[in-house]
């Protein structure tokens, strides 16, 4: 190779240090081209190399227009030349240039003073160095000639076997190997080509590849070439959809390259075509899937966000976007900073980087201020894995039970108001909630009993029994008492029990089932009912003891009244002996000496005798009234006509001796005893023609029916009777009027009333004095058949 | 004066009577009746029986051809009379009148059932109880045929 030196100068200045310049170089033994502009000077270079001479030194002259940019064309062209910038003066501003980055002529350069004397010692020693470099660089290229020489050889060597790998790899290949000529023309088509397409390489080979390779090739593969073109050989790989000839559609990774001779030359293309319709479907399905489940989280009512592991937003749903006021493509990739309040982002990204930290799901309850209001949501934050067991997102779900917390916060008010004492408990029988009274009732602090089985504040005599019957009424509950027919305790802290009642409420929450007991402490209940009791008992023994009292004084009563009826019997049945005694001596003494004596003696006897036998009628009267009852017959169904005819019958003499009328009415059948009633009715009619003035007498007996009763009336046109006497008159041996006037012993009313009383009737009288009298008498009417 | 023969004696009656004045007015009543008749008296049930069955003092008493029982009586009431007579064959044919201050209807009917042949409430009036001894003796003795 061999060395020159060039120079570029716009004119061929002649100067001086020009032609000291020359010498130098002529002293060096380097031949000096000169050439005015760059372009030449790259002519020169061309036809110098292509000589087997190469530059290496190359001088630029000082009335270049730019010397730098000279300097960087030929730079370009021999990048191992050393550049030597001719300057009359030291040039600073050049210098700063030339040192620049920007510069990009390389390393070696100078900035050389025209008449400087060190100049060709500097000239000598740049063109040195630079056929050095050139003696290296065609070491270089020699060897690597060389290699690329031996290389050749091995090719050829094994172009007979490499073939066969070719065919191997070619038919053994998962993805069809397609290749054509220029003009697309099938010129390989290896097996899976076949698979994919469906031709054999025999079908395939010799045709257009848009004919044998799918419907819509022919519109894509000549943008797919020009796009190839464009990029300067370097293939290009695209995902494709086509269709092959039967319709079916496929996709595809299509990996399209040019085939180039040695020589550059473009002979045809190849393609590698991979069938990806199945890898696509499961990208479809799951696209398809995951719509679906972003449908899914957008119609859910929670908040549903996942953020990454930095806290940024991967997806949100809809109902996010809703609370939070913004949408979806702007939240994602944002921290929860960027959408949420301070305080609240804050808040969250606790609990986020908890999670992270602790990557256990958790469930806890968020306070958050939204357009100022305080709402509370359940959040459940878990953490979602990748393949490898690391966390790479967190999902939050949450709900906003802001209502629900209102509801039982004023369910919680409305316990704790309660005037009695109630204790909530869940399904386990652990106790959830107790208000102020149970607190004062049982003498538990709340804390104390919160969580703890109910069955504590129960005696323990009957805690063995309990969860059996709890667990028998939450099977079927209801709300009813407790324990029906059974006394109930509760059990204090202190040990001492008290009685209680409890009323029991299912309660179902969306956390399940509680069951409410309402319990009210009964003590002072039961102990009003001991005394109640006990003066119930009381009483009732003082009722049982005057009922005996009374039936002692009935019985006493009844004997007496029955030893006095048998007493006025007896009385009266004895004092007939004696009197018949007097009597029937009197007579005697009568008969046998009447005349013998004075007549003051005969008028005594006859006042004797007269007195016995007033006395008589007095014994005879008193007999009957006792007999009413003592010798009282079964009753029977009388017919009070015939009754009246009997009365009527034994009262002739008197009737027809004050020229009476008698009269009655129709008249019922009754029940009774036959000779009473008669007596009855023959002392009432009796009594009415007796105590009577008028002319007739007239006495009528009528009856009608009053309730249950016939009420009977004997009314007369007799003398009358004043009111105050209207009782007196029935009370035995009354009498109004003189013996003298009247004669008689006072008893017939009182033995009417009697029978009256003995037929469950009673007996009254209306009457005025000159205006006649009512007897009126009731008998209770027994059913008596009618006639 | 009537004497009101049986079998060609004199009639026997027998009054059991505890209360003297009545047996006295008895006694003057049957005079009142003129009537002749051997009347024998005894106080009370039990010498009524002794005296039928003639036992002790009355060994050698007739037997009576009437009986006037008094009830009410001490000792052996008319009654306990009625019941052993009834009971007994050897006196059971003997009429008995029942003579008494009684007039309790169950009185009167239990002595009916227990055969009594009349049953006669002692009138207080000593006239009208005069009657009834001559119309009762008469009616015995002169009108109704009596055993042997």
């Amino acid at each position: 190779m061999l060395p020159f030196v060039l120079l570029v100068e716009a004119t061929d200045y002649a100067t001086q240090a020009q032609r000291k310049l020359r010498h130098s170089v002529a002293n060096m033994g380097l031949p000096l081209r000169v050439c005015a502009g760059p372009e030449t000077a790259l002519t020169e270079l061309e036809h110098q190399e292509s000589r087997g001479a190469q530059a290496t030194l190359i001088l630029l002259g000082s009335h270049l227009e730019s010397p730098l940019a000279v300097a960087r064309r030929l730079h370009q062209r021999v990048p191992q030349a050393h550049l030597f910038f001719l300057v009359k003066d030291q040039d600073e501003a050049l210098r700063a240039q030339l040192q620049s980055p920007l510069a990009r002529i390389g390393r070696y350069w100078s900035i050389l003073e025209l008449g400087d004397e060190g100049s060709a010692i500097l000239l000598e020693q740049a063109s040195r160095s630079a056929r050095q470099r050139l003696q290296l660089r065609t070491t270089l290229n020699q060897i690597n000639t060389e290699l690329t020489l031996s290389r050749h050889d091995w090719t050829k060597q094994y172009l007979r076997v490499s073939d066969r790998f070719f065919a191997n790899i070619l038919e053994h290949s998962h993805d069809a190997i397609i290749a054509t000529n220029n003009e697309g023309v099938v010129i390989t088509w290896n097996s899976a080509a076949r698979v994919l397409f469906g031709l054999s390489p025999d079908e395939a080979v010799g045709k257009l590849v848009g004919e044998v390779a799918g419907g819509d090739w022919p519109e894509q593969l000549p943008r797919l070439i020009a796009r190839l073109r464009a990029a300067d050989s370097v293939p290009i790989k695209r995902e494709l959809v086509c269709r092959r000839n039967d319709g079916r559609r496929l996709d595809i990774e299509l990996a399209l390259s040019i085939v180039r001779e040695e020589s550059d030359q473009p002979i045809g293309f190849s393609a590698i075509v991979r069938n990806i319709t199945e890898r696509k479907q499961a990208e479809r399905a799951l696209r398809e899937s995951e719509k679906r489940l972003y449908a899914i989280l957008d119609s859910s009512p929670p908040i549903i966000c996942m953020l990454d592991t930095d806290s940024r937003y991967l997806f949100v749903n809809r109902q996010w976007e809703r609370v939070v006021g913004i949408t979806r493509d702007k939240a994602l990739g944002k921290s929860p900073y960027e959408c949420w309040p301070r305080d609240t982002a804050k808040t969250l990204m606790r609990s986020h980087q908890a999670l992270l930290e602790g990557g256990q799901p958790v469930e806890q309850e968020d306070t958050l201020f939204l357009e100022g209001e305080t709402h509370t949501y359940y959040s459940y934050r878990f953490p979602l894995f990748d393949g490898e067991g690391t966390i790479y997102a967190v999902c939050v779900i949450s709900s906003d039970i802001t209502e629900r917390k209102r509801a039982e916060e004023q369910f919680r008010l409305a316990v704790e108001a309660a005037s009695s004492a109630m204790v909530m408990i869940n399904d386990k029988g652990r106790i959830t909630l107790v208000n102020r009274q149970t607190e004062v009732l049982f003498g538990y602090d709340r804390r104390e009993l919160m969580g703890k089985a109910v069955e504590m504040l129960i005696p323990a005599r009957f805690r063995k029994g309990h969860p059996g019957l709890r667990k028998q009424y939450f099977a079927s509950p209801e709300a009813r008492p407790m324990g029906a027919g059974r006394d109930l305790f509760g059990l204090r802290k202190d040990g001492s029990e008290f009685p209680v009642e409890i009323g029991l409420n299912p309660i179902q929450t969306e956390e399940g089932r509680f069951f409410l007991s309402s319990i009210v402490d009964i003590t002072l209940r039961k102990q009003l009912e001991e005394v109640q009791h006990k003066a119930n008992q009381d009483l009732e023994r003082q009722v049982e003891q005057r009922t005996q009292e009374l039936k002692e004084i009935n019985e006493k009563l009844e004997q007496s009244n029955i030893e006095l009826t048998r007493f006025a019997y007896i009385a009266s049945h004895d004092l007939q002996t004696p009197l018949r005694s007097i009597s029937g001596f009197l007579q005697l003494l009568q008969a046998e000496y009447r005349g013998r004596l004075d007549e003051q003696a005969d008028h005594w006897i006859d006042r004797v005798v007269e007195n016995t036998h007033r006395m008589k009628t007095l014994i005879n009267d008193l007999l009957f009234y006792t007999r009413i009852e003592s010798q009282a017959r079964p009753f029977t169904p009388l017919r009070c006509r015939d009754l009246f005819n009997d009365a009527v019958e034994g009262l002739a003499a008197s009737i027809q001796e004050a020229v009476a009328e008698v009269r009655c009415d129709d008249l019922p059948t009754i029940n009774g005893d036959r000779s009473q009633l008669v007596q009855l009715l023959q002392n009432l009619i009796g009594n009415g023609i007796k105590y009577n003035e008028s002319i007739p007498p007239r006495v009528r007996v009528t009856a009608r029916k009053n309730g249950n009763a016939w009420i009977f009336s004997v009314s007369d046109n007799g003398i009358g009777i004043a009111a105050k006497h209207h009782e007196k008159i029935f009370e035995a041996f009354q009498r109004l009027h003189t013996q003298h006037r009247w004669p008689g012993t006072g008893i017939g009313l009182a033995v009417c009333r009697r029978i009256v009383h003995h037929h469950g009737g009673r007996i009254w009288v209306d009457s005025e004095p000159g205006k006649g009298s009512v007897f009126y008498f009731s008998i209770p009417d027994r059913g008596v058949p009618h006639e | 004066m009537n004497e009101p023969l049986v079998n060609g004696r004199l009639a026997e009656i027998l009054l059991v009577e505890d209360n003297l004045d009545d047996v006295e007015l008895t006694r003057l009543g049957f005079q009142r009746s003129k009537l002749s008749l051997n009347l024998h008296h005894v106080e009370n049930g039990e010498e009524c029986m002794a005296f039928l069955r003639k036992q002790g003092r009355y060994a050698d008493a007739p037997a009576p051809d009437l009986i006037l029982l008094d009830l009410n009586m001490p000792v052996m009431s008319g009654y306990e009379v009625m019941r052993q007579m009834a009971s007994d064959p050897e006196l059971s044919h003997i009429p008995v009148v029942i003579l008494t201050s009684s007039a309790n209807e169950a009185d009167i009917l239990e002595m009916y059932k227990l055969r009594c042949s009349s049953y006669i409430v002692k009138p207080v009036d000593f006239n009208q109880f005069a009657r009834v001894i001559g119309d009762l003796t008469s009616y015995w003795f002169t009108v109704v045929v009596l055993p042997q």
